[in-house]
Order: structure tokens, then C-alpha cells, then sequence
């Protein structure tokens, strides 16, 4: 049962509030008197909400508001206001309260408004729903040079494309492989450039619990330690758009081999373009070869 | 390399659970004699977990759950409870441990326990490591007339806004209240056309209309549209709705103080307190809230 602390120096008014919380929407009420009673008993206690009046004797609403702000960073306050208290009201309001209710209102509004702000706080975590009705999500990240950060990056990618509905479950981690082959690219290659073989010695060296490898020790130095990885992502439901970008020297684009060379499986590296080319529509570099776009389009319905 | 600090009073029980952990290299613990010394020792020095005892002289263990909580809310704490003390331990779970042994079982239950709780706590470090890493964020929505969508939608700018660093917790729960007040506004006002006074005075007809033009042409085709741009300095959203629009000087005076009895200026006015801007557009059916890092909206602000 969600509980609630409600603050106000009127018993009619605590009455009042007690039968349409505790009555009519399951809350559990508890009551102070004032501001400083309140705020004795929050130390005790601490309820979801509190709903405060703003006159009282000896700590009044803008005062618990501000006190609330400081010592219960995430404790919503809601402001019963009443003529006469309009301007401590608005105040409260600027100082932290989450939302307020008329006492001429409060019995067709305060259960809503209460519901209202929780639902906010709890905020529905479930996003699959809303999800489906987003027609374009785009995001950017600068990124270091920590492989730990790809797996979170490419699953909240994974997310999207499969939400927005962009792909279907096997496509969606087609497309995850590509883009983590792109960034583990990007960070050891490009940032780091280290050779494919570099990166499998520290890989073994890693695994005998040896550290002091090559990937550490660049990564901790200059000028290797400076460079991030950039990240566009932009999703349509027709189609996803990746754009990365790191800051090393580059390569020699024209020695990639043509898309479909059975060659391309055997050569350095060659593994990670082959999974991009094949998992993505479009795969492209620009000149100085530090940048990949990829791009995978929905496929026409039936064919998926 | 794990630092795992061990919180009990018991000198028997302390050298119980380090034994039971040193047979892990991958394991550094540490100890406190209650939860006082336990914070200090977690300022000095956070460790990647926490085990404690729950009755403990000077601060406790739900004491000790909760300042953790608070304050390093990345290290987990998990409880070693005692028979006689599963009330205390069901209210630390419920104010945030994240799991228990009892201290019967611990030779059997507690390498394991820590492993798990451990190995979740990293994923949760990565993804907050990932979201800091997060330099702007640009979504389109477009939503039917439907109030089951507005609190994930709402949700999720609120989680964006955080990641992005552009609100703490405390304001992002305004920002999240003048969302919600635009999209409601957009929903009813807007495209179903149904106006504040009915609700305040009718609430049971108002429900009512709600359900008959949700189903009802024009009104059930109507959309809303949502664009919202994001960086750590702003936060830009603009909610649209395909109703008539109003005019919007004639609501200027309702975010007076002294109207603040008046139900239909309520949503503007939270509108207007808890962003930096409100600009209606258009045919008064577009509205732009900004909202600016550290600006007015923010609490505190006028102090």
C-alpha cells in the first residue's frame, strides 16, 4: 500500500483528506501538524508522497518544501492551496514541490493528482508500447577507449531496431554483431592501432591473467589515451543509421577488397568487414578511413 | 579484483565470513565493527559490496542500507540475517539491500550470493558508465489518443534527460509533471476537445465523453506528435496536438497567483514554473517547453 504523510494544521482538513485517501483510494495516511512535526516524523519514516498545506504555526509549507528539497532529495510534495496562500504557493512550487491541488478542489482532484505524480516517480519503466508509436530516435556518444562500454551500447541499440519494429528477432542481432564489429574496430584499430595479431596476444595474455599487455599500455598513453570513439546512431522505422568515427590516422580505404571476395574471410581483419557487410544494406568509409557508415534498411514486408 | 567490506560486531562472525571469502583471489575485504565505522570506511575508501550483520550497536544494519542507498547508490549490500531479525531484514530489502544469506547457511550460500550480486552490480556500473558517455538524443513520437502511453512516454524523457545529465533526480520529476500536464493537455483539450470546466464540474460526464470520442471521427484520428532535441545544456520538447487550436493570450492571466483555484490554469501554470519556456505556436495547438540546465525550472533557483 502506497503511503502518504499529510501535513496540515486543521483537523476538519486532515479528516477531509484522511476519508478520500484511506477510503475511497487505499493509502496509507499518516498526519502531522506542522511543518516541523512533519519533518520529525520523515527522519522516522519516510512516506512515497507528502501532501502539505501552506499556512501553519510553527514551520509552514514553503519552509517543509525547502527542508524536503535538501534532506529528501527524491520525496515528491504536493501543495494544498487555499486563498491567501497563493504567492507562498507559487514560491513552493519554484522551490521544489511537484505539483499542487486547490482545497476547493480536493475531492475531485487530490486521488488524481496523487496517482499522477507517483506514476511519475515509479515512471512505467516498460517501454515496449511506447516504443512502437516513436517515429525517429537519434542519439550521439563520445565514447572511451573501454571495450566494456561497447556490449551496453550495442544492446540498447538492439532494443531500438527491434522495438520500432525496424527488425525481427534474428535481424536484430545481425544487426548487433555488425555494429559491435564496427566498434571493437574503431576502438583497437583505429584509436589503439593495433594490428589484429597485437590484439590477439593481449587477448591470451589477458585470459592467463597476465596483464601489462599491449591494449592496457595504450590505452593509458599518449596520444593513443586522448582519442574517443564517436557515435551517430539515428533510427527510422524504415531504416537505422550508424555513423562511427575514431580518431586515429585511418587506412587505406582502396585496399579494401570488392564486397564478395572470398578472399576477404582469410585476410587480417577480414572478419569483422565481412560480418558488417553482410549483416548491414550499405557499408561505406570515408577517405581517410577513420569513419564507417552502415546502414540497414527495413525489409519490404514478406521477405523479412 | 572485488573490495568487499564486512560489516558485524561479532569478532566470531566477521572472521567466519572473511573465511569463507579468501579462498577467491579474486576477493580484498575489509572490515567494520558496526555501520558507523562501515560509512567511514565506505567514504574513504567505496567498496564494490557490502556485507552486514542487521543488529549492530551505534548505526544498524537497516541504518546502514539506507545511507548506503543514499549515498553510493552503485554498492550493493547484502544482509546476513539471523533468526529473529526477518522483519528488520524484510524492511532493508525493501529500503534497498540487494540480497541476503542467513547466517546459518552462509558456508554453503555466501561465495555464491556475493558472486551474483556482484556480477549484476557491474552490468548496472557499465550501463551508467554507457549513459554518461551519451552527448545529445533527438526522438519523434506520434501517439494515438490513448493516456496508457503518456507515463512510459514521459518515463522515458525523464530517463534520456537524466542519462544526459540535464536534470538531477529532484527536477526531473518537475520536468516530468509539466510533460505531463502538456501531453494531457494536447490529449483532451486538443484533439479530444473537451474542456477543463466539464471536468471540474461533471467529472462523471466528462469520463464519459472521453470514451465516446476517443471511438469518434474526427477526433479518433488525431495524433500527437512529440519532438524533443536533448543535450546536457537543453532540453527541448515540442508537443503537438491536430485540434483547433486556441488562443493563447486569453491565458495569460489564468497563471496569475490569485487564479490558482482555477482548474484549467493549473496545468499552464506548472507548465511555466517547472521549464524555462512555454511557447504556443502555430494555431495555439503546438506548444515548446525548454527546459535548460541549471536554469529557472530548476528548484532552489530563486532561493
Amino acid at each position: 500500500m502506497p503511503t502518504v504523510l499529510v501535513v496540515d494544521d486543521s483537523a476538519v482538513d486532515r479528516r477531509l483528506v484522511q476519508g478520500l485517501l484511506e477510503k475511497q483510494s487505499g493509502w496509507e495516511v499518516d498526519f502531522a501538524e506542522n511543518g516541523k512535526q512533519a519533518l520529525s516524523q520523515l527522519q522516522a519514516k519516510k512516506p512515497d508522497i507528502v501532501v502539505t498545506d501552506l499556512q501553519m504555526p510553527e514551520m509552514d509549507g514553503l519552509d517543509l518544501v525547502r527542508a524536503v528539497r535538501i534532506h529528501f532529495t527524491d520525496l515528491p510534495v504536493i501543495l494544498m492551496t487555499g486563498k491567501g496562500s497563493e504567492s507562498l504557493a507559487i514560491e513552493a512550487l519554484e522551490q521544489g514541490a511537484a505539483s499542487y491541488v486547490p482545497k476547493s478542489q480536493l475531492s475531485e482532484m487530490l486521488p488524481d493528482v496523487l496517482e499522477e505524480v507517483m506514476s511519475l516517480v515509479r515512471a512505467d519503466r516498460s517501454y515496449e508500447k511506447l516504443i512502437e508509436c516513436m517515429a525517429r530516435n537519434e542519439f550521439t556518444f563520445h565514447l572511451t577507449n573501454d571495450q566494456a562500454l561497447i556490449d551496453p551500447l550495442v544492446d540498447l541499440v538492439q532494443q531500438m531496431v527491434f522495438g520500432m519494429r525496424l527488425c525481427d528477432s534474428i535481424e536484430r542481432v545481425r544487426v548487433g554483431v555488425a555494429l559491435e564489429q564496427a566498434l571493437l574496430n574503431a576502438l583497437y584499430r583505429g584509436n589503439l592501432e593495433l594490428a589484429a595479431e597485437d590484439i590477439q596476444r593481449s587477448r591470451e595474455l589477458l585470459l592467463q591473467g597476465q596483464n601489462g599487455n599491449l591494449v592496457s599500455k595504450r590505452r593509458a598513453e599518449s596520444p593513443y589515451s586522448e582519442r574517443r570513439i564517436h557515435v551517430e546512431v539515428r533510427i527510422t522505422p524504415e531504416e537505422a543509421r550508424f555513423v562511427i568515427h575514431d580518431e586515429g590516422p585511418g587506412f587505406d580505404v582502396a585496399s579494401l577488397p570488392e564486397p564478395g571476395d572470398p578472399g576477404t574471410l582469410e585476410q587480417e581483419g577480414g572478419r569483422g568487414l565481412v560480418l558488417m557487410r553482410t549483416f548491414m544494406d550499405e557499408v561505406s568509409y570515408n577517405e581517410q578511413g577513420n569513419q564507417v557508415t552502415m546502414v540497414k534498411r527495413r525489409k519490404p514486408q514478406g521477405d523479412a | 579484483m572485488a573490495r568487499i567490506l564486512v560489516v558485524d560486531d561479532s569478532e566470531v562472525d566477521r572472521r567466519l565470513a572473511h573465511g569463507l571469502l579468501r579462498d577467491d583471489e579474486e576477493f580484498e575485504i575489509a572490515f567494520a565493527k558496526d555501520g558507523r565505522e562501515a560509512l567511514e570506511e565506505i567514504k574513504r575508501l567505496p567498496p564494490d559490496l557490502v556485507l552486514t550483520d542487521l543488529i549492530m550497536p551505534e548505526l544498524d544494519g537497516l541504518e546502514l542500507v539506507q545511507a548506503v542507498k543514499r549515498d553510493f547508490p552503485l554498492v550493493p549490500v547484502i544482509l546476513m540475517t539471523s533468526k529473529g531479525n526477518e522483519d528488520i531484514a524484510v524492511e532493508a530489502l525493501r529500503r534497498g539491500a540487494a540480497s541476503y544469506t542467513p547466517k546459518k547457511n552462509l558456508a554453503r550460500d555466501l561465495a555464491e550470493t556475493v558472486q551474483n550480486v556482484l556480477a549484476v552490480s557491474r552490468q548496472q556500473r557499465t550501463q551508467a558508465r554507457l549513459h554518461s558517455c551519451m552527448t545529445s538524443s533527438r526522438c519523434e513520437f506520434e501517439l494515438k489518443n490513448d493516456s496508457s502511453l503518456i507515463p512510459p512516454l514521459v518515463g522515458y524523457l525523464q530517463d534520456d534527460a537524466t542519462r544526459l545529465g540535464l536534470c538531477n533526480d529532484a527536477d526531473c520529476l518537475r520536468v516530468g509533471v509539466a510533460l505531463d500536464e502538456a501531453l494531457a493537455n494536447a490529449l483532451y483539450h486538443g484533439n479530444l476537445e473537451i474542456s477543463s470546466e466539464l471536468r471540474d464540474n461533471d467529472h462523471h460526464a466528462y469520463v464519459e465523453l472521453v470514451e465516446t470520442r476517443v471511438k469518434q471521427t474526427p477526433y479518433s484520428e488525431r495524433r500527437i506528435h512529440v519532438e524533443v532535441e536533448m543535450s546536457p545544456q537543453e532540453g527541448r520538447f515540442v508537443i503537438r496536438d491536430e485540434g483547433n487550436g486556441f488562443d493563447p493570450s486569453k491565458l495569460e492571466d489564468r497563471t496569475e497567483p490569485a487564479n490558482l483555484d482555477k482548474v484549467g490554469g493549473r496545468g499552464l501554470l506548472l507548465m511555466r514554473t517547472f521549464m524555462d519556456e512555454v511557447i504556443f505556436q502555430g494555431a495555439g495547438n503546438e506548444v515548446v517547453l525548454i527546459k535548460r540546465a541549471g536554469g529557472n525550472g530548476d528548484s532552489g533557483a530563486h532561493a
